[in-house]
């Protein structure tokens, strides 16, 4: 089977039918147990004192905030090339997640650098870019909700989303491009001398996947819910032409 | 139970409640919309879907000249 059947409404029904209620029961576990293991059984940084906890929602929902925009990027371009419907109401449905984790992610990162740095924001490129992507996550869910005719706003959101994407980008890589800077470099890699002491990484890498798990149990819910609402579009349109 | 979290408690609970409560909004925004639009389309669906047809007895055909198996002749 391939993987393009599913453009077809029904056929994404059907299997998100079956998958939701799985991907449901994932996310509550790893959130619940990434969460109380993060808050609850992990001791405070020697530098950062108890603060070091902030790190179990802010890391994840900033790693949202951009994979969320890189979805959206790819079903945009999916529907600006393919026209297949299912892949443009699945980005529409990203939209408002992906705003909520960018938002998180600022307001925990404020939260956050106020007691480490003595301030709540800095011009800084990370977090600059990051405050772009905000902005166009607003202007996405805002210019969905503005253009009445489903496919021009389609068209138009998906530009948009190829434009932001630049942000995306920037706010994952502005550390290496620029040496200035409040915010620290990546708190993971692939090396392992170059990650955080395990007794955190652990337990961050559990949130990390309990916030993708709720970022595609949402993106589903959200989907199904947009199908039919262009189903209800189209039902009312045709007892207005009887 | 609560950990010691010394003198950054109120950062800390304030970053965990903020992000429950980004969370906890958006889930249920979603389930409630969910909810909402599945009513309105199952509504819509039973208002279109046409009714089943009436099962017409061979008293009621007899009597009002309608229904099958009835011949102007009578039966026979």
């Amino acid at each position: 089977m391939s993987m393009w059947e599913y453009a077809n409404p029904r056929q994404f029904m059907a299997l998100t039918d079956r998958v939701l209620p799985w991907v449901t029961a994932l996310t509550v576990g790893a959130l619940a147990v990434g969460l109380a293991w993060g808050f609850f059984f992990t001791p405070d940084d020697y530098k950062q004192g108890s603060t070091v906890k902030i790190i179990f929602l802010h890391v994840p929902a900033a790693l949202m905030a951009i994979n969320a925009w890189a979805m959206m990027l790819v079903a945009s371009l999916v529907w600006l090339i393919r026209r297949h419907h299912v892949s443009v109401l699945a980005a529409r449905a990203a939209g408002p997640v992906g705003l909520t984790f960018t938002a998180i992610a600022l307001a925990t990162g404020a939260i956050w650098g106020q007691p480490m740095w003595g301030t709540w924001w800095a011009w800084d490129p990370r977090l600059t870019s990051f405050l772009i992507l905000f902005i166009f996550y607003l202007g996405y869910v805002a210019l969905w909700a503005a253009i009445d005719d489903p496919d021009t706003a389609a068209d138009l959101t998906s530009v948009l989303c190829i434009m932001g994407s630049v942000f995306a980008f920037l706010s994952r890589y502005a550390v290496n491009f620029w040496s200035q800077g409040l915010h620290q470099g990546a708190s993971m890699s692939v090396r392992r001398e170059d990650n955080i002491h395990d007794v955190f990484f652990y337990p961050l890498v559990l949130c990390m996947a309990a916030f993708v798990l709720l970022f595609v149990m949402l993106v589903l819910l959200r989907t199904r819910t947009e199908i039919r609402a262009r189903r209800i579009q189209a039902l009312m349109a045709r007892e207005r032409m009887a | 139970m609560m950990p010691d979290l010394g003198q950054y408690a109120g950062w800390v609970l304030a970053a965990y409640g903020v992000t429950l409560l980004g969370l906890g909004a958006i889930v249920v925004a979603s389930l409630v919309r969910a909810g909402r639009v599945r009513r309105q389309l199952e509504a819509l669906e039973a208002r279109r879907s046409p009714a089943p047809p009436r099962e017409v007895t061979e008293e009621q055909g007899t009597e009002k000249g309608t229904g099958p198996g009835h011949r102007s002749g009578g039966t026979g």
